[in-house]
């Protein structure tokens, strides 16, 4: 009885929260806010708590998620861990549920509507993926030299990942790529990303420059590696490097061939945006249209931006789905260079704290979901903005606490108070095996 | 575990780089590149335009010819339409269903949210209308747009008619006209077009991206305010104008009238006309088709492109060059016997006696001109026959024939004055005197459109000096106030005004109990000719040019009526309304006259 009174009392006093995150999420929360706002008051002169509008929905929508927040917050740190496995399993179920009852939407049936609200069960499953993830290597006799165990990981990663693109909502799939960076936070070769990301270059020169002159490239630097491994490698070497050689050979060219292949294959919308990327005035008011809209609106704020409010450009609706996946343009065009580069500065230092957290977390689950959490988020960031300055093909997911969107408003700050929670708890762990 | 937390910094490190790299790009596209800017601007900020209304034509007497008027068009915002009552709107446009929803059919697939323009130059009567009884009706909406108002609706080939420009017109402007714009595509409307259709302004407006105006840029501080079109004022008499296209109502022919001081036109007839109104406003596709279609061609300006043989008023000008060569004076006899003896009786004539020039003028002798003509080509005082024929040519192109006068409306024609190339062409240089005899008496090769005929008579009117033909008097000043007389040359033909005063006589005579006897005013003494332009086709084309009064002239005049036979039984008389109606403003003495014109028809 007094052990757990001590637990009690030790718990409580731990409870350390993140101020620094917290602060930085709460101005992210009200640029994003603001920035909607920017976009829908356009419309007419309603008022700013209009709850019929964007900005006043999403004000109700950060309402709902602040209230969850302060619920993570008050929850014991272990049942995370815990229920870790439901989680996962009711997420998966979810999913797999939302393939036959789902609502379609831009061709892909990733909704749920409960309600008259839509949620999208596959943010909720990276949440479930990260906790499941983090339980698992987080076990005392997990290793990554254990390939079996490592799989298994993997494994976990790609399920939910799969599921999601049978729901045709690729982007949201692509997502589940990014704990890649966990694993090779837990030791994984750094080999593997490396080799990822070289297919990656050689699947888009292919696309860029056909599979011909890739594999000559290919074959002039294999061969060029092959002549300088000669001389710097002892001769009786000579074979086993020439297989070594041989086989990257191999494997890039047939990628190379087989990503050609493909692409052929791919039914001409998404092929389309993939050839936008490379040359977006070949379809300028087709598929190219985002983005030659999204480059002009972000390209006219100039150094300070046309001011806020004043950006006449998405104001006037000229970039498709400004507030949700293209809320960036207003940024862009109404706080210009500057302000751009303060946002993304913004998302850096969150980036960072999460990775501090998660270092300092002192338990391995909280480490591991840290991670998993951060490249959550930096994906998102990356695959959005990227995407609306012409950089990565339009992959139709949002941006963390800016996009208009409840679904992910909520997810987001779930995905990030655990980690807040877990965090605040680093203290726990020491007092307790005291 | 130190290398796994170092590699936790190398996560943090590549996802900073990676932003680092969008930085870098952020950059690159706001502001070292500044097309993206433009052309956000060029989206966003659409021009429209302001049309000017045009300058009103004024006539001789300072009083408005030719104004503008308000019409409407209807828009539709396909988006915001309702309509009520079809059968309604469809009676006030006056247009079928099927047209009507053809073009609501267009703005719904491709101007949804634009006002898409339907119906043109609605009426100011209808546009009341239509205010009052769609007032249901919603997307829809009206814009101002002016058509010419014409108070005297006559000399529709002077004024010429106006259109909206096409494509065509832009791109061959150089930047002068832009979409909306109205040219001016023949006569006056287009001679004076620059000065008339003003300058187009343009306010600027803010549109979202389905195009629809969502308000004004900058509170219109960059607009350009449109400038309204500058008045001309004509020399057309209207009145005139009026009597005359009466008198040739169902003839086929022209009437130029001119002040011979000034060189303005005073009236410009040409028959059978048509009323300027017709192609204005929303009938004008329809009207232009039919005027063009009519095998009479009363789109075809007769005075400026119809060219005839002079007939025998071009003795007028051989008699005044022959006199100034000293090839006759004024006590030369010919005989006459019937027809040119020296040329086997041809050109061929009525019996006359010997007789002296102005004898030969007044009862118009072709055997005498035939004469004169044939001693004026082979005078001994020439070198040769082409020194004769040339120095024949150039009094004639002195006096307008065979060139273009340069007339202040478009597509005039230069009618024929051969050249004694044009003869050696034709005869293989085996020519004289002989094989061009006809010429003497107007009937040759010589081609001259009613407005030479008119300008030679005119000069002879003013004892061989004249200033062109032309019709604009003044323009008025931007400001609005003044009129600005347009300056002219003055000049002169190589003919003594003694041989001038000569000729002059005998054509008083030939009023006078003449072959212009028909053409006698009480009181206004008249100079003329008659000719008659023999038509291998039908009945003969009469011809009169004459002018008013003797001493002090104010109007010359030249008639050709198509196949109406001697010019002295309708050319001549129709001439005489029109200088009593100009002289004394109103027609008195003439009234008979002018019933019996206004009712033949040839």
């Amino acid at each position: 009885m007094i052990g757990q009174d001590m637990n009690e009392r030790s718990f409580q006093r731990s409870l350390n929260l993140d101020t620094l995150t917290l602060g930085i999420y709460s101005l992210l929360v009200l640029l994003g806010w603001l920035t909607v706002y920017s976009v829908s008051s356009s419309g007419g002169d309603l008022g700013a708590f209009d709850l019929g509008t964007a900005h006043g929905k999403q004000l109700i929508w950060i309402g709902v998620s602040l209230v969850v927040g302060i619920v993570i917050l008050a929850i014991d740190f272990r049942i995370f861990s815990t229920l870790a496995y439901v989680f996962y399993g009711a997420s998966i179920l979810l999913l797999i549920v939302t393939i036959f009852i789902g609502k379609e939407v831009n061709g892909a049936k990733a909704w749920l509507e409960i309600g008259g609200q839509r949620l999208q069960p596959a943010e909720f499953a990276k949440i479930a993926t990260a906790l499941a993830l983090a339980r698992f290597m987080s076990r005392q006799n997990f290793s990554m030299s254990n390939l079996s165990q490592v799989g298994l990981a993997v494994g976990m990663v790609l399920l939910p990942a799969l599921v999601v693109i049978f729901q045709n909502d690729t982007g949201s799939a692509l997502v589940f790529g990014s704990f890649v960076f966990v694993f090779f936070r837990e030791g994984l070769s750094p080999l593997l990303p490396l080799l990822g990301i070289a297919s990656g270059v050689v699947v888009l020169c292919t696309l860029y420059f056909t599979f011909f002159y890739v594999g000559l490239v290919l074959v002039g630097v294999i061969l060029l590696s092959l002549i300088i491994s000669y001389f710097l490698t002892s001769r009786k070497y000579f074979v086993r490097n020439l297989l070594i050689h041989l086989a990257f050979l191999g494997y890039f060219a047939g990628l190379s061939y087989g990503s050609e292949a493909l692409f052929e294959k791919l039914p001409p919308h998404q092929k389309i945006r993939i050839k936008v990327l490379f040359e977006p005035q070949t379809d300028p008011y087709g598929a190219g249209y985002n983005v030659i809209q999204s480059k002009i609106a972000i390209g006219s704020g100039y150094i300070y931006g046309k001011g806020y409010l004043n950006g006449n450009y998405t104001k006037y609706r000229f970039v498709p789905k400004q507030e949700t996946d293209f809320i960036y343009c207003t940024i862009g065009e109404e706080m210009g260079w500057v302000g751009s580069t303060l946002v993304l500065i913004l998302f850096f230092l969150f980036l960072a704290r999460l990775q501090f957290m998660s270092e300092n977390g002192k338990m391995g689950f909280t480490r591991i979901y840290g991670y998993a959490c951060m490249s959550i988020f930096f994906f998102h960031v990356l695959v959005n903005v990227g995407m609306t300055i012409g950089f990565i093909p339009v992959i139709g997911i949002p941006l963390p606490f800016f996009s208009y969107g409840g679904s992910a408003m909520l997810s987001f700050t779930i995905l990030l108070f655990i980690m807040i929670n877990l965090y605040a708890h680093r203290g726990t762990i020491l007092s307790r095996s005291l | 575990m130190d290398t796994l937390r170092i590699r936790g910094n190398v996560i943090l490190f590549i996802m900073g780089l990676c932003l680092l790299i969008y930085i870098g790009r952020l950059l690159s596209i706001q502001v070292l590149n500044q097309e993206y800017e433009q052309r956000a601007t060029r989206t966003v900020i659409k021009t429209r335009p302001i049309i000017p209304p045009r300058g009103n034509i004024y006539s001789r007497h300072g009083d408005i010819y030719v104004s503008n008027r308000p019409v409407f068009n209807l828009h539709i915002t396909a988006s915001e339409l309702y309509i009520p009552d079809t059968t309604l709107l469809l009676s006030l446009l006056d247009i079928s269903r099927e047209e009507l929803d053809a073009k609501i059919a267009v703005a719904r697939k491709k101007f949804s949210f634009k006002e898409y323009l339907i119906a043109r130059n609605i009426e100011k009567e209808t546009y009341g209308v239509m205010l009052e009884r769609l007032i249901d009706f919603r997307g829809i909406s009206f814009s101002v747009a002016n058509k010419r108002h014409y108070n005297h609706p006559v000399g529709g080939n002077v004024l010429g008619y106006i259109n909206e420009v096409g494509q065509a017109d832009i791109d061959a402007s150089n930047g002068r006209y832009r979409m909306g714009d109205l040219i001016g595509r023949t006569g006056i409307e287009r001679s004076q077009d620059t000065i008339l259709r003003g300058k187009q302004g343009n306010y600027k407006v803010l549109v979202n991206v389905t195009g629809k105006v969502v308000g004004p840029y900058a509170n219109g501080k960059f607009d350009d305010p449109a400038e309204k079109g500058q008045d001309i004022m004509l020399g057309i008499d209207t009145r005139l104008q009026e009597v005359g296209e009466k008198l040739m109502q169902g003839k086929k022919g022209s009437i130029v009238a001119i002040e011979p001081k000034s060189g303005e036109i005073l009236a410009f007839i040409s028959a059978p006309t048509y009323d300027p109104t017709a192609l204005t406003g929303k009938k004008f596709g329809e009207n232009f088709e039919r005027l063009k279609r009519d095998s009479l061609s009363p789109l075809f300006n007769r005075p400026l492109r119809a060219r005839y043989p002079p007939g025998s008023i071009f003795k007028i000008p051989l008699a005044l060059a022959a006199l100034e060569e000293n090839i006759i004076n004024p006590n030369t006899y010919y005989s006459c016997g019937g027809g040119f003896k020296r040329n086997r009786g041809k050109p061929g004539c009525r019996f006359h006696a010997p007789q002296k020039l102005k004898s030969a003028i007044r009862v118009s002798c072709n055997s005498y001109f035939a004469a004169t003509y044939y001693d004026f080509i082979h005078s001994k005082q020439y070198e040769d026959q082409y020194e004769g024929y040339n120095t024949w040519y150039r009094y004639m192109e002195e006096m307008g024939i065979g060139k273009e006068l340069n007339i202040d409306i478009p597509y005039e024609i230069k009618g024929l004055l051969p050249t004694a190339n044009y003869y050696d062409k034709l005869y293989r240089k085996r020519w004289n005197g002989m094989s061009i005899i006809s010429n003497s008496i107007g009937q040759g090769e010589i081609l001259m459109t009613p407005v030479q005929m008119a300008h030679m008579v005119s000069i002879v009117a003013n004892r061989g000096s004249y200033v062109y033909p032309h019709f604009v008097r003044a323009v008025r000043s931007k400001t609005g106030r003044d009129w600005i007389r347009i300056p002219h040359d003055q000049n002169r033909v190589s003919i003594s005004l003694k041989n001038f005063e000569l000729v002059i006589e005998a054509m008083e005579n030939v009023v006078n109990g003449g072959t212009a006897g028909r053409a006698y005013i009480s009181d206004i003494p008249i100079a003329g000719k008659t000719g008659t332009v023999e038509n291998p086709h039908g009945e003969d084309h009469a011809v009169f040019v004459g002018f008013a009064p003797v001493e002090q002239p104010r109007i010359a005049i030249a008639v050709v009526i198509e196949n109406a036979g001697g010019g002295g039984s309708w050319a001549a008389p129709t001439a005489s309304v029109l200088i009593e109606q100009y002289i004394r403003g109103e027609v008195k003495e003439k009234v008979w006259e002018q019933e019996r014109i206004k009712k033949v028809r040839f």
